[in-house]
Formats: C-alpha cells, structure tokens, sequence
C-alpha cells in the first residue's frame, strides 16, 4: 500500500500529541489543495500494511506518553484507501480502546452514511461494512471538500467554513450531524 | 556571555585547528548539553535525552522545543510536553513556537512577509535565540547564532 506520509509527534492535527498518518490518493482534487502532493494514487512511499500498523501502535505509547491517533490525507475513505483506513483503525481500536481516533475526509458525513447503506448500492456489501466500523470506531470526523471561497485559517482543525468537526458518536446516536462545540469557533 | 561565545570561540578554535568535519564546520558550538539543533528527534526525545545532564550545570541549562505554530490551538499537547519535562526533572524548559503577528489583524502564526488573513505586509516577527525572544534575529545576533537558528528543525 502507499502513504504519503507519518508523524510520530504531531501537535498541529488533533488534540494532545498525535501520531498522524497520511493517506496517498484522493478522487476529490479541490482548488486550493493544502496537500496536493497527495493527489496521486501511484506516489508517495511504499509501506507494508502490518508494517506500518505496528509502527503506528508502538509511537502512540512511546516514550510513556498517551498520544491520540489522526487520520488524515489524501482521501483515506475512498476505494483505494479504505481497506487500509478500516485494518489500521481496527487493530490501533483493539490496542487502546480509549484513545481519540480523528479522520479528516473530503466526504461528508451524510454522503458517508448513504454510501454505506447497502441498499443504495454504492459500495459492495464488505465495502460497507468497513466504511461503516471506520467512523462507528473512530471518535472525530472533520468532514466535506476544501471550498476555496469558504477558505478560513483561522478555524481550528480544518480549512474552509463549509467542513464540521463532527463527534461520531453522539452523531450516531442522535441520528443528526452533532459538531464538537470547542472548535466551532475560531481562535485568534 | 554564552550567545557571543559559541561563534567567537568557534573563529578561535578554527584558527588553531583549521575545520574539522563535525567538530569545527559549523559556525557555531553546541551549547552545553543541547542536542545539536539539526538532528531530527521528538521533544520526548530530546528531553529524555538532556535531562541525563541538565542537572550538572552551575549555570544557564535551558532546554526547549521546536514546535509548529499551530500548537496553539491544541493546549493538551503543550501540557502533556511540559508536564513530561517537569518529570524528568528539566530545571529550565522552554517552547519555542515560530510568532509571527499581523500588526492590522490580530492573526498570529507561522508566516514569512505577507498574512494569510488579511494579505497585509505590516508583520512582526519574534524567535527565541538561546534564552532571549528577539523581533529580528538577523541583527541581534552575530553569524554563529544565525546560522544556528536557521539550521534548526521541528522536533515532531
């Protein structure tokens, strides 16, 4: 599998220390792209899956220190990536089932939830499930595309006004979008 | 006093020595017990690694961290590496994050001549260069320390 790339100490993409992963490859493209170097499906750097799952696992512990783990991208929830996205979240799950998993995603959560019904037929019924278990185990998804008019950098977490920090559980259990009310704003 | 030192006693030391790969090709000595400001190492690293010797200095022993700007809006990391520093017994820790500030909008971060926000050119900005914040690191400072502030990378 290809990635763009990881960091092992990173305080910029979530809350306390992270370990960030990027995801190599993504359908949406938007003008205005902070990371367009991760575009390609073809680039990035080569990495075995169990690999880099396993290096991923020892970071968020190193040192003694409770890091949380951000997915981000390229796209990690379309086709190409979501094989991985679901194995990496899965096993970092089992290992510390109380960490904050984040996923940043051009997608929004609705389009997510529709394409992981079975019966709209988006996605082959194993595709569903994985699409379904990535947000159901993950705590915090920063949703839709990069819209360059909607540009704000000063939001905390994401690019554009259009894109939510939405908490994925609360979300689920309500069955309406609930964002995380300490990033709506923006800090100065 | 240590900031003028590190570039005087290096012209010294070539004088007598000539250059010598990784001893004397830089423009500047390491302070102390730093870990050299190129190498690229996590904070918990880095902190692990100086508080082994911070304790045997007599005098100035800072030690501190090169982060992104965008820690501030994430003060769980920041206390979870101070509070890792305040355990392994750092007698002097320091963040340092890039500050610039748009002098028009309020905007602060890591930006070089223009702001993101709101395009304006009327910027300040401030790096921490040993133990002291300093508006514009290329005059305060001589050769040595320059070349050291560029040479340094973020320990992520």
């Amino acid at each position: 599998m290809k990635y763009a790339g990881i960091i092992n100490n990173d305080v910029v993409n979530g809350k306390g220390v992270c370990v960030s992963f990027w995801s190599q490859g993504c359908p949406h493209r938007c003008p205005g792209c902070h990371n367009p170097q991760t575009w390609e499906f073809n680039k990035g750097i080569e990495g075995d899956d169990d690999v880099v799952i396993n290096h991923i696992i020892k970071m968020i512990r190193k040192n003694g220190v409770k890091r949380n783990l951000s997915i981000l991208g390229g796209e990690p929830l379309c086709n190409e990536n979501l094989c991985f996205t679901y194995k990496l979240i899965t096993r970092v799950r089992e290992a510390y089932p109380d960490i904050v998993i984040f996923i940043w995603t051009g997608y929004t959560f609705e389009e997510l939830v529709y394409a992981f019904d079975p019966s709209n037929n988006v996605l082959a019924i194993q595709e569903c499930i994985m699409l379904e278990m990535c947000l159901r185990r993950s705590d915090i998804i920063v949703d839709g595309r990069f819209e360059k008019e909607l540009r704000d950098i000063t939001l905390p977490l994401r690019g554009s006004s259009n894109q939510r920090v939405i908490d994925t559980h609360k979300t689920f259990e309500l069955g309406k979008i609930v964002e995380r009310e300490e990033y709506l704003n923006s800090e100065v | 006093m240590a900031e003028n030192l590190c570039y005087t006693a290096m012209n010294k030391f070539k004088e007598k020595y000539g250059v010598i790969e990784n001893v004397s090709d830089k423009d500047f000595f390491t302070n102390s017990m730093h870990v050299p400001v190129w190498e690229k190492i996590s904070p918990f690293d880095k902190i692990d690694i100086e508080s082994q010797l911070t304790g045997y200095s007599s005098a100035g022993c800072i030690t501190y961290v090169e982060l992104d700007g965008g820690v501030k809006n994430n003060i769980d990391a920041l206390e979870q590496i101070v509070n890792y520093a305040m355990d392994k017994d750092i007698p002097y820790f320091a963040v340092n994050v890039p500050n610039d500030t748009c002098m028009d909008c309020g905007f602060t971060g890591e930006f070089n001549d223009s702001c993101p926000v709101c395009g304006s050119h009327n910027i300040q900005q401030l790096r921490r260069v040993t133990g002291y914040l300093t508006g514009d690191y290329k005059t305060a400072f001589n050769k040595g320390k320059q070349s050291e502030t560029e040479m340094r990378v973020k320990h992520r």
